[in-house]
């Protein structure tokens, strides 16, 4: 138990200074959150028109009410897990500064693990806190009731894990590639993409929502969402909670020997 | 506390063809050049030493360095520092060490340098009075406290060094690598960080690894040198053991009236090895390095002005620069 406590305290100042950091630019951090509130509120319009113009009062499956909430809490997820960390590491691969944090004694991942909890807090705060109000208290939008709310909270965890994971994976690449700007690019839309984040996985043919819920992007954003809406139950409840746990396994144990491979591999650049 | 034997570190480098072409022909051959970095090079430090690393641009001190701070493995050959293999237990070794490299900075950008203090105080798990005390002895050594609730990214790159310094040296580490410590720093400030790593050598019996293209700083710091050059050993000794063989050296200058006159000179050199005396011109200028030990200025002086109409005379000491240049050169053996 000491242990433990002793290891938060090596690197909880990563989380904290990585919020300290977002603060000392406060003009830029407003417009980050401002733009990522407008982002949903264009989301929550075009479904808005969607929904008037379409003859049948549900699409896939989804009341407007329900859309209404996928959109929010569907962006609020997504903004709160991508922190970029592959892009913070092929930055410091490609300029060389990962040798400053190399040569301290601490868990390289770890301490990325620890600035993405930096990074997820001063957004729950800044972008997720006021959607959160906006839906709740304004639109009265809760439609699973407060188990759904316990279960979004264990679900999108999970996704939190995976996400740091997935994008710790795609960082360790620019350790063989250097550059890996247009791979982040390419990853970022198919992740936006497939995830959910933009459109809910139940539009998309039947084959295709099988296959994407089977791969890390599903359980990325589309699960923990559709566990806030209540509309996983029983059986496929179980099975998302799964598939989660298995990705959170599956891409822990690929992470770690990625890194065993790419850490030999590291030329420090520059000097 | 040091021992490196037969370390050898080979890049791979894609090989490339010049121009938009060739870089797009690149991408789909296969073939690599070897590139040498550092070549079966073997010593060994005791506790509490000061070495100075020097070698010319490109010579592969900082691959050394990166190698023994544990950032990268080499091709061949091994190291231990205190006992551990760096790049096997890096974080192991990490504990140990203080590293600073000159052109990168591991401050927090963005945030107060006292941040930086604190944060590195929990990732070592600094005891909150040895931190005190360690913080009061780097502040009167190298003044940060003028500078210490600027945001880093303010910083001048004095204070930026004077601050990675302390950084490096917070958790008073048994080994120190300092790679270019001074690049870029005025006298008064590289004093100060001279002073701040004498005492530390001093106080707490750091080892100190130091590299530098300022040879002062080796004067002042360093009894011993290890030289590379190409990657490969060139000399490991004591400073004061170049200075006796090499120090000898005085050079003299005549300012000659006619330039064609000066090309004309030839001092006879019967019985003298050819490193105890060298000519050369420049212009009007020519030029005489020679061992006072075995030849007089005077000699010298008699038969340049008996070939010559001299205008001016001048006389300098060689100094640990020229002869450090003369081996970057291969002028001097070793
Ligand atoms: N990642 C790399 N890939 C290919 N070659 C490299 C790499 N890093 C260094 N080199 C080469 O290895 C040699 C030694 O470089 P190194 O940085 O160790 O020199 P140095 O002695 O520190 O020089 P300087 O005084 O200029 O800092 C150079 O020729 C350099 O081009
Ligand atoms: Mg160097």
């Amino acid at each position: 138990m000491k242990r433990i406590f002793q290891r938060f305290r090596t690197y909880w100042p990563f989380a904290v200074s990585e919020i300290q950091m977002v603060m000392s630019y406060p003009a830029n951090y407003l417009m980050f959150v401002f733009g990522g509130i407008m982002t949903t509120f264009v989301t929550y319009y075009l479904w808005l028109a969607v929904f008037k113009s379409s003859p049948t009062a549900t699409l896939a499956g989804f009341t407007l009410q329900q859309m209404i909430a996928y959109v929010f809490v569907s962006t609020m997820t997504s903004s709160l897990i991508s922190v970029g960390t592959d892009q913070k590491i092929a930055r410091e691969v490609r300029d060389g500064s990962i040798a400053m944090n190399l040569i301290k004694p601490i868990r390289y991942r770890i301490m990325y693990l620890f600035k993405a909890i930096g990074n997820f807090l001063h957004q729950f705060v800044l972008i997720a806190l006021p959607l959160l109000f906006i839906l709740i208290a304004v639109l009265h939008l809760m439609p699973g009731g407060i188990t759904a709310v316990g279960l979004y909270v264990f679900s999108f965890s999970l996704s939190f894990v995976i996400q740091f994971l997935f994008d710790n994976l795609f960082g360790l690449v620019a350790f063989f590639t250097i550059n890996t700007w247009g791979l982040s690019v390419t990853k970022n839309v198919v992740v936006a993409f497939f995830s959910g984040a933009v459109i809910p996985l139940a539009f998309f043919p039947e084959w295709l929502q099988r296959t994407l819920l089977f791969f890390p992007f599903g359980s990325m954003v589309y699960t923990p969402t559709m566990f806030y809406l209540g509309k996983f139950a029983g059986l496929q409840a179980a099975a998302a909670i799964l598939t989660q746990g298995l990705w959170v396994v599956l891409l822990g144990i690929l992470n770690h020997w990625a890194w065993t491979k790419a850490v030999k591999r590291l030329t420090i650049l520059g000097g | 506390m040091i021992e490196v034997k037969h370390l050898t570190k080979t890049f791979k480098l894609k090989k490339k063809q010049p121009g938009l072409w060739g870089t797009v022909r690149g991408l789909f051959s296969g073939e690599y050049e070897a590139k040498c970095a550092v070549e079966d090079i073997s010593f060994a430090i005791r506790r509490g030493e000061m070495v100075g690393y020097i070698g010319a641009n490109g010579a592969g001190k900082s691959t050394t360095i990166k190698i023994m701070t544990g950032i990268l493995a080499p091709s061949s050959g091994s190291c231990t520092v205190n006992g551990t293999v760096p790049y096997e237990n890096r974080q192991q070794n990490a504990r140990n060490i203080g590293v600073v490299f000159g052109q990168r900075t591991q401050l927090w950008w963005d945030l107060q340098l006292s941040e930086t203090f604190s944060i590195l105080k929990e990732i070592y798990n600094v005891p909150a009075k040895a931190y005190r005390d360690t913080m009061e002895f780097l502040d009167s050594v190298l003044d940060l406290h003028e500078f210490m609730t600027n945001p880093v990214r303010t910083l001048s790159l004095g204070q930026r060094m004077r601050a990675d310094l302390a950084a490096a040296l917070l958790h008073r580490p048994a080994v120190v690598f300092l790679d270019e410590p001074t690049i870029g720093l005025d006298v008064l400030v590289k004093e100060k960080m001279r002073q701040a790593i004498k005492e530390i050598n001093q106080t707490f019996g750091a080892t100190v690894v130091l590299t530098t293209h300022d040879l002062s700083d080796i004067e002042e710091l360093c009894p011993r040198i290890i030289m590379i050059d190409h990657g490969r050993l060139v000399y490991d000794g004591s400073l004061q053991n170049i200075k006796d063989r090499y120090g000898a050296m005085k050079m003299l200058k005549f300012e000659v009236k006619e330039a064609g006159e000066a090309r004309k000179i030839r001092l006879s050199t019967a019985g003298l090895a050819e490193q105890d005396l060298k000519s050369w011109c420049e212009g009007h200028s020519y030029f005489v390095s020679f061992n006072r030990h075995k030849l007089g200025i005077a000699e010298i002086v008699a038969q340049v002005m008996a070939q010559a109409e001299v205008l001016d005379i001048s006389i300098a000491e060689t100094g640990i620069e020229d002869i450090v240049k003369g081996i970057y050169r291969n002028e001097l053996a070793l």
